[in-house]
């Protein structure tokens, strides 16, 4: 049985696992903007502790003092410059205990989202109810996912688990390195006998999740949310009940905060959304154009409001998912957004981190040129991934590319396409 | 064997087979159910999603598990039936009643001949007018567990049909 929207033959797809992912992307541009962001927090934090900023404070005071005394003479640009080195030599110790603060607190929020991830898996098997899917369950089940592992060339076959009392229709992938899991529903094992098709496309999609790599990625994305919210910003948040700071002070930082806490948020939900149109593609090119996986999304709720909304999503919206199975351009596309968020996050990593460079070292060129060298290469390897997609995707259709990243490459569907470097 | 376990397995077996003859997909995740339904009967009824929705992927509407309704269905129908032998034979233990009400259904009746009733106590049979007062404490109980008029005559029919009437 086919959908409507799968009744037209479908056109050639370009092929977007020949292109590093969305996915990766996004998720990199996560990571970065957690370091910023925690960075800024904790540099808040350490000013905000009267036991760390008291004698950090002090001392800065004295090596002022010191050096003003030592170099009386303002005027003179030699002493000044003298009374700056003075200046940094004294209070370098005091300078690397808050740069130990705040490669402490950066630490802390990746320690913790890395233990989130790995105690995961349990957690969830535990929560769910969830048990290992036996031949003695159901015989011809367990045959059939492990046809479907052989025939997708997994590797490593995933554990399949299942909550027989589970009435969801679905299923689920998830796991921590070198160990990962399918979970299936009870409805999901029941529809194997009412109809086999939409059970393989749903074990499909998951598979898909293993065969991209991405089921890692997507944990630690919503692990390290959770331990930004958990080690970042409760303690900011609890920081303003024992600090005596005029409103202004606080409505600046909590502008400031709320607005990188929505700009993690956010990229993390783009992993997620990434994530599924990948393993869309990835299964239709398993299920086939008989497959039932078009089916399977046209079932799902979609959102009304649409426009902003699915920005925030943590799944795409499934018209769109729909429209990627038979033609992938939107993985080809890069959208203003992701320029901008790659800008807003390169800017905020590149100051907090020049900020910890600079109180670990005096030297000023390694401080500047740091954060320089080890964000620049991100936003530029945005840009060229960008451009090498546009470009591709512009060769293969004959269209020349609009504009570097930011093009929209629009695929005119019909006879002039090209079909030659297409999957199907 | 207690009176009550012996109740809870019949009620398992009978389940069992009607959920085989109408919901035949539903067998592998029968015992689940069975077992759940025998140690919280609130459990199964509440059912379960606990599918991560946001890692999630499936079809977006759950399936309506018709087993969580068959087995208080038929439990209903063996506490009906019991009442009703036990009238009929009030003199008799609590375990033979057992018997008796497990010997109404066709997958237990012993064969005329190599019955243990023998001549002297042949298996029992329903009446046409307990087997429609069957069906409707079948019928009701499944419209109350929010099934389907349609599919709750459906269930009705099924458990009705494994009942033995005077005729078989």
């Amino acid at each position: 049985m086919r959908a409507d929207s799968t009744a037209a033959p479908r056109p050639a797809r370009l092929n977007p696992f020949a292109f590093p992912s969305d996915t990766d992307f996004r998720f990199a541009l996560l990571i970065v903007s957690v370091l910023g962001t925690s960075l800024f927090v904790y540099n808040w934090l350490f000013h905000a502790i009267p036991l760390l900023r008291d004698p950090w404070l002090a001392a800065m005071v004295r090596c002022a003092d010191l050096a003003s005394a030592a170099f009386p003479d303002a005027a003179d640009p030699i002493a000044r410059a003298g009374k700056q080195m003075m200046e940094a030599e004294c209070g370098a110790p005091y300078e690397r205990t808050r740069a130990a603060w705040l490669l402490g607190g950066t630490a802390l929020v990746l320690a913790t989202a890395s233990a989130l991830y790995w105690v995961y898996p349990a957690w969830r098997i535990q929560r769910a109810n969830l048990a290992p899917l036996s031949a003695e369950d159901a015989p011809e089940v367990v045959t059939a996912l492990d046809a479907l592992c052989r025939e997708v060339g997994l590797a490593r076959p995933p554990t399949f688990l299942w909550n027989p009392l589970d009435a969801a229709n679905g299923g689920t992938a998830f796991g921590r390195l070198g160990r990962y899991y399918v979970a299936l529903s009870g409805g999901l094992v029941t529809q194997f006998y009412v109809d086999p098709a939409v059970f393989r496309s749903v074990v499909l999609h998951e598979l898909a999740h293993l065969r991209n790599a991405d089921v890692d990625k997507t944990y630690f994305a919503v692990a390290v949310w959770q331990s930004f919210v958990l080690v970042g910003l409760v303690p900011f948040a609890l920081s303003f009940l024992d600090f005596d700071e005029r409103l202004r002070t606080v409505l600046d930082l909590g502008w400031r905060i709320c607005a990188l806490a929505a700009l993690v948020y956010l990229t993390r939900n783009a992993v997620l959304r990434a994530r599924e149109i990948y393993a869309d593609v990835r299964a239709s090119i398993w299920d086939g154009p008989a497959g039932a996986l078009d089916r399977v999304l046209a079932t799902l709720p979609r959102d009304r409001e649409g426009g902003w909304r699915t920005l925030v999503a943590a799944h795409p919206d499934p018209a769109g998912r729909r429209h990627a199975l038979h033609d992938t351009a939107s993985l080809f596309r890069t959208r203003p957004w992701e320029a901008f968020g790659v800008g807003v996050v390169t800017s905020i990593a590149i100051e907090n981190v020049w900020s910890l460079l600079a109180a670990l070292t005096a030297d000023m060129l390694v401080a500047v040129l740091g954060p320089t060298v080890l964000f620049v290469p991100l936003a530029a390897g945005f840009l060229v991934l960008a451009g090498w997609r546009a470009t591709f995707a512009g060769l293969a259709w004959n269209e020349a590319p609009r504009g570097l990243g930011l093009g929209r490459v629009e695929p005119r569907l019909g006879p002039h396409r090209r079909a030659d470097r297409g999957i199907r | 064997m207690t009176a009550g376990t012996q109740q809870q397995q019949l009620v398992a077996d009978l389940s069992r087979e009607v959920v085989a003859r109408i919901a035949p997909q539903e067998l592998p995740v029968f015992r689940a159910h069975s077992r759940a339904y025998f140690a919280d009967q609130g459990q199964v009824l509440r059912g379960g999603q606990g599918q991560d929705e946001m890692l999630g992927f499936g079809v977006g509407e759950a399936v309506a598990f018709l087993t969580p309704v068959v087995l208080p269905v038929m439990t209903a129908v063996v506490q009906y039936l019991t009442v009703e032998v036990t009238k009929s034979a009030r003199a008799e233990g609590a375990t033979l009643i057992g018997e008796r009400v497990k010997q109404l259904f066709k997958r237990f009746r012993p064969a005329e001949a190599t019955g243990e009733y023998g001549h002297a106590a042949s298996p029992p049979v329903l009446t046409q007018e307990q087997l429609g007062q069957v069906r409707q404490v079948a019928f009701e109980k499944a419209l109350q567990l929010k099934l389907s008029a349609e599919r709750a005559g459906l269930l009705a029919d099924a458990v009705v049909g494994n009942l033995a009437t005077a005729a078989t």
